[in-house]
């Protein structure tokens, strides 16, 4: 909240100017990246994907893609092992019909290179549904954003955390505190869309770790200058190494319930 | 020094009294308007001994009995020299008149006669407010935190920023008091413009070091400001229409030579401020001084005074917002007899910070109130040897934060984050003693004690650990409570105590030249919380208790001063470390954290410097070069073996640590009506952390980072340019007005306030972007008196 409203007030009272520039960055050695977000949508296939990577230098184009890994999600309890397989035809992405339950304990397991990568536990976390899309008029500075209204009706007697994701890579991570209970509204601005194409919003559960992992990575890949940043630092996700510690993956491991709704834009 | 060495010192100088001295006293007034002057100079220049004013224009020496010539100096001000038997107490005002040539002001107060030298006060800076005025600066509007910033030792986050960082410390660090009360925020839209209004104000001091035993609460510095008591003669004006702002002052007499009044109000235009976007967008401050003061009778006065401003943004009717400060303070002047000065101080003090959010149907508002009681008593035993003694007291209310809903369609739950309450005591000795010709000494020291008062709803902890270590995945991470208490505001839950020694001394090497050198503890109770790289107006303020301890900082200086015809030099070494200096778990969300100590750890900072001042004086061409070579930086180790801390437990910059700070101050009178500045600054890029690699997460290019601010911005630099104008420069009644020109950023520097990395949209690609604030910059401001 803090960010986007600094980042509104910057906006109207700079008379600033950015440029791109040339600035030379080290590049640390490259580690291994883990995007494995699990989503579990009773209304849709339940086919998950994991996709494996090595982190590159900053400003290497060409994406690194890890082929040969063992990927594996494991039921603690019981010890089920649930194989992933390496689809040659995206390299990098591991993929297998796999349907999440509740209370239920499972970890990510992935050797690759001589090392064990392994997640803290997880479960599949629940969210709820989008009651209404509905569109607005207001616009964030008078420009051509078209605003959205989204409702949703948060549950009583636990504590939400919630992942939207408008498309166009725009998340934006909210918890329930201030609304606990309620039904809730609150306005999104589209600068990607216009009149005629359809807005496209889903909702994903998580819990407070994946919440507070969710925050510093939008915070950091938000665009534009913002003079009141926070001193950026690596974000570490759910994921260690146990062969060799200090050598950390990133990325993280989620399992959530996710339900997504659209709207017509005018 | 030992506490009993102290007391010998002290006792020696009290049966140092000779039975035949007699007391001279008075207080020092400009002619003109009969404003008391802060820091004239009195000298008896055949005992080669003197004093200066205090905040309130008195002055007390006491002397053998004789006939003396005394001379009363004060920095743009003729000289007057006054024959004086002393055969008895003897109370005399002295009225001085502004010099006729006006070769002043571009010249700081201390070391402007030998006196100065003596005086074992170092680390200070004093600027009046028409050097202040005088110093080009962006939109054409004089400011005083931007005229600091050229001073040694003091810099800036850069444009945009609030506040100011004085050796090395946070801005959270400094005390900035007006009128004797305390400011929370210094800053109007985001550092553009300091909440000072120029024309209100009487005299600053700034104190780095050697701080002396009156002030308390912060560990990095004093900024001391006082306001104008206001003409006690007859009515006036004056003014100044600024490209973006403007302001007036109107000042007269409530009752000839006893009463006086001071109004003052100063306003940005909303609209124009914002060129760039439609009418509905609004941003914009406006601030009010008022001060009136009387004199009951020669040994009693009093003084009210109020400070009000608020800045306002309003973004399409979705975002409102608005802050800033309240002061009101009423204080007592009382002569107990011609050597003990008193002053009473009753002042309330407030920081609000109001949002109203559409989007989401939020309102919200946090703040900091304040009364304090301080009593203030200088006691001038004789000519060698002076006391000041002193109780502060301070009840503070903290609301972290309330918010609600703004409509009944909204979705928000009203929630009340717990209201913090403490107590903040002082009690204060210093002592002033010539002990030769050539040695003289200020020490003392300050007793505080916090104590941090019941609240509704205290978390506890198990083992009172509220931050956990994750050992799989090296992170640290908020722990939930076990419970929670409830106890009562009349309570004391956790007090802390401390002494904080204060001392300096002066070695006079000779006529022009001394050697001075100061040690002081500082305690601060109050800790504001920021994770930025500059403090936002959004940043709370939090008290010590269980879970945070009070930053206590240790800082030893020494100094050589030299003074020469028309030039004076300074030069002063410091090394300071501060412990209890708070951190941040990554990813840390302070704003409406119901339970911060969760996110909290303890660390501690140093920082040390050479400082450089040579000034030029006096004659046509004035002004000053000061340069600081320091370093400033912060550690947070582990708690434990087990735990790296922050940045794995090693040192790292602070952001505000400036290896080079050059600036450059100059005037030039070519005639009676044109009169020239320049000013030039150069600092070292402030410390970033740049990205060492990047990798894709659910869509998403997220960057991994090298270790904390261990890059940094290119250098800043720039330079500014200003002419004043006076058409009628002989005319010094009715409507005066000046023109004045000038020009920020001459050579069009693009300074970086920060970089930033993104991918570009429409490549694909990484690249970094320089963000830079103000480009050249012309202004014209029209300033007037009558």
């Amino acid at each position: 909240m803090k960010r986007f409203i600094l980042y509104i007030l910057l906006g109207c009272t700079l008379t600033a100017c950015e440029d791109v520039i040339e600035l030379d960055l080290d590049t640390a050695p490259a580690r291994l990246a883990i995007d494995a977000q699990l989503k579990m949508n009773p209304n849709e296939s339940s086919t998950q994907v994991i996709i494996l990577s090595l982190t590159t230098g900053f400003y290497t184009e060409t994406p690194n893609m890890v082929t040969d890994a063992l990927v594996n999600i494991i039921e603690v309890d019981n010890s089920t092992t649930h194989t992933f397989v390496h689809d040659t035809n995206t390299p990098g992405h591991y993929t297998l019909a796999f349907a999440p339950n509740f209370n239920t304990n499972y970890k990510l397991q992935i050797t690759y290179d001589n090392a064990v990568y392994e997640s803290s536990i997880e479960q599949l976390v629940p969210t709820v549904q989008i009651d209404n899309l509905t569109q607005g008029t207001e616009t964030l500075f008078g420009g051509d954003e078209i605003e959205v209204l989204v409702t949703i009706t948060d549950e009583d007697n636990r504590d939400d955390f919630y992942i939207f994701d408008f498309g166009y890579n725009n998340f934006l991570a909210t918890k329930d505190e201030f609304y606990q209970g309620n039904a809730f509204t609150f306005s999104y601005f589209f600068d990607d869309l216009d009149a005629g194409d359809t807005a496209e919003i889903s909702v994903y559960g998580a819990d407070e770790r994946y919440f507070n992992f969710m925050t510093a990575v939008i915070e950091q890949t938000e665009e534009g200058g913002d003079p009141f940043k926070t001193t950026p630092s690596t974000v570490r996700g759910n994921i260690y190494n146990t062969t060799n510690p200090s050598h950390y993956p990133m990325g993280y491991f989620s399992i959530g319930e996710t339900y997504s709704a659209s709207l017509l834009l005018e | 020094m030992t506490i009993r060495y102290f007391y010998l010192l002290f006792l020696f100088g009290v049966f140092g009294f000779s039975q035949n001295q007699y007391t001279l006293s008075g207080t020092v007034y400009e002619t003109e308007g009969q404003e008391t002057l802060i820091g004239a100079n009195i000298i008896i220049p055949e005992l080669k001994t003197g004093t200066t004013t205090n905040e309130y224009g008195f002055y007390s020496i006491t002397l053998e009995a004789g006939t003396y010539e005394v001379a009363v100096s004060y920095i743009g001000f003729d000289s007057q020299i006054q024959t004086i038997e002393l055969n008895q107490n003897i109370t005399q005002n002295f009225s001085i008149s502004e010099s006729v040539d006006r070769l002043d002001e571009v010249v700081l107060e201390t070391n402007v006669e030998r006196v100065n030298i003596k005086s074992p006060q170092m680390s200070v800076n004093a600027l009046t407010a028409n050097s202040i005025k005088q110093i080009p600066v962006v939109f054409g509007e004089a400011d005083v935190i931007k005229a600091i910033t050229l001073l040694p030792g003091v810099s800036n986050g850069g444009e945009g920023s609030g506040g100011f960082n004085v050796r090395g410390g946070s801005t959270d660090q400094n005390l900035i008091l007006l009128d004797e009360a305390t400011l929370f925020n210094s800053s109007h839209l985001f550092g553009f413009f300091s909440v000072f209004n120029p024309d209100a104000i009487k005299n600053i001091k700034l104190y780095k070091g050697g701080i002396p035993a009156k002030y308390g609460g912060r560990v990095a510095s004093v900024l001391d400001i006082y306001q104008k008591e206001g003409n006690k003669n007859e009515f006036h004006g004056n003014g100044g229409i600024g490209l973006v702002a403007s302001r007036v002052l109107l000042e007269g007499p409530l009752k000839k030579e006893k009463g006086s009044f001071l109004l003052g109000g100063r306003s940005t235009y909303a609209h124009l401020f914002l060129p760039l976007f439609d009418i509905e967008n609004i941003a914009y401050f406006y601030d009010l001084n008022t001060k009136l003061s009387y004199r009951l009778d020669p040994n009693n006065k009093i003084y009210l005074s109020g400070y009000f401003g608020r800045d306002v943004f309003n973004v399409s009717n979705s975002f409102e917002n608005t802050y800033g400060n309240t002061v009101v303070n009423f204080r007592w002047n009382h002569l107990f007899s011609d050597q003990l000065f008193s002053n009473l101080s009753l002042i309330y003090s407030d920081y609000y910070y109001g949002l109203d959010l559409n989007f989401v149907g939020f309102e919200w508002n946090s703040g900091i109130q304040n009364m304090n009681i301080k009593y203030d008593l200088k006691h001038y035993l004789n000519d060698r040897y002076s006391l000041e003694y002193g109780l502060h007291s301070t009840y503070y209310t903290f609301n972290p934060g309330i918010i609600q809903p703004n409509g009944p369609t909204s979705g928000i739950n009203r929630e009340e984050l717990t209201k913090k309450y403490a107590f903040e005591n002082a009690i204060y000795l210093d002592v002033k003693q010539q002990l030769s010709d050539k040695l003289s000494l200020s020490y003392g020291a300050r007793l505080s004690s916090f104590l941090r008062l019941g609240q509704d709803e205290l978390n506890s902890y198990t083992n009172n650990t509220a931050v956990g270590f994750n050992p799989n995945l090296q992170i640290y991470e908020s722990i939930a409570p076990n419970g929670s208490i409830q106890t009562s505001t009349g309570s004391v839950e956790k007090s802390f105590l401390n002494i904080e020694p204060r001392v300096a001394a002066s070695y006079v090497l000779n006529d022009n030249s001394a050697v001075k050198m100061s040690y002081n503890r500082m305690a601060q109770y109050l800790h504001l919380l920021s994770n930025t790289t500059a403090p936002t107006p959004l940043d709370v303020w939090a008290p010590s208790g269980k879970y945070i301890q009070p930053q206590v900082l240790d800082q030893v200086a020494v100094g050589y001063f030299k003074n020469y015809t028309n030039y004076s030099f300074e030069v002063e070494a410091f090394y300071k470390k501060t412990k209890n200096r708070i951190d941040y778990i990554d990813g840390a969300n302070l704003i409406a954290n119901k339970a911060i100590e969760q996110v909290l750890l303890n660390g501690r900072s140093r920082a040390y410097g050479l400082e450089v001042l040579l000034r030029k004086n006096k004659g046509r061409f004035k002004g000053w070069l000061a340069y600081t070579l320091s370093k400033s930086e912060q550690q947070t180790p582990g708690r434990n073996a087990s735990e790296p801390g922050i940045n794995n437990g090693n040192w790292y910059n602070t952001p505000f640590d400036k290896t080079h700070d050059l600036s450059i101050t100059s005037s030039y009178e070519l005639n009676e009506k044109w009169k020239l500045n320049a000013n030039f600054l150069f600092q070292s890029g402030q410390p970033t952390t740049y990205p060492n690699g990047q990798y894709v997460y659910n869509g998403l290019v997220i960057p991994t980072y090298e270790a904390r601010n261990s890059s940094r911005l290119p250098a800043y630099h720039r330079m500014d340019v200003s002419a004043t104008f006076n058409p009628k420069p002989e005319k010094n009644k009715g409507w005066q007005g000046e023109w004045v020109f000038s020009i920020y950023n001459l050579y069009n520097r693009k300074n970086a306030q920060s970089l930033n990395f993104r991918q570009n949209v429409d490549t694909g690609r990484n690249e970094a972007l320089k963000l830079s604030i103000f480009g050249v910059i012309g202004a014209v401001t029209y300033n007037f008196k009558f």
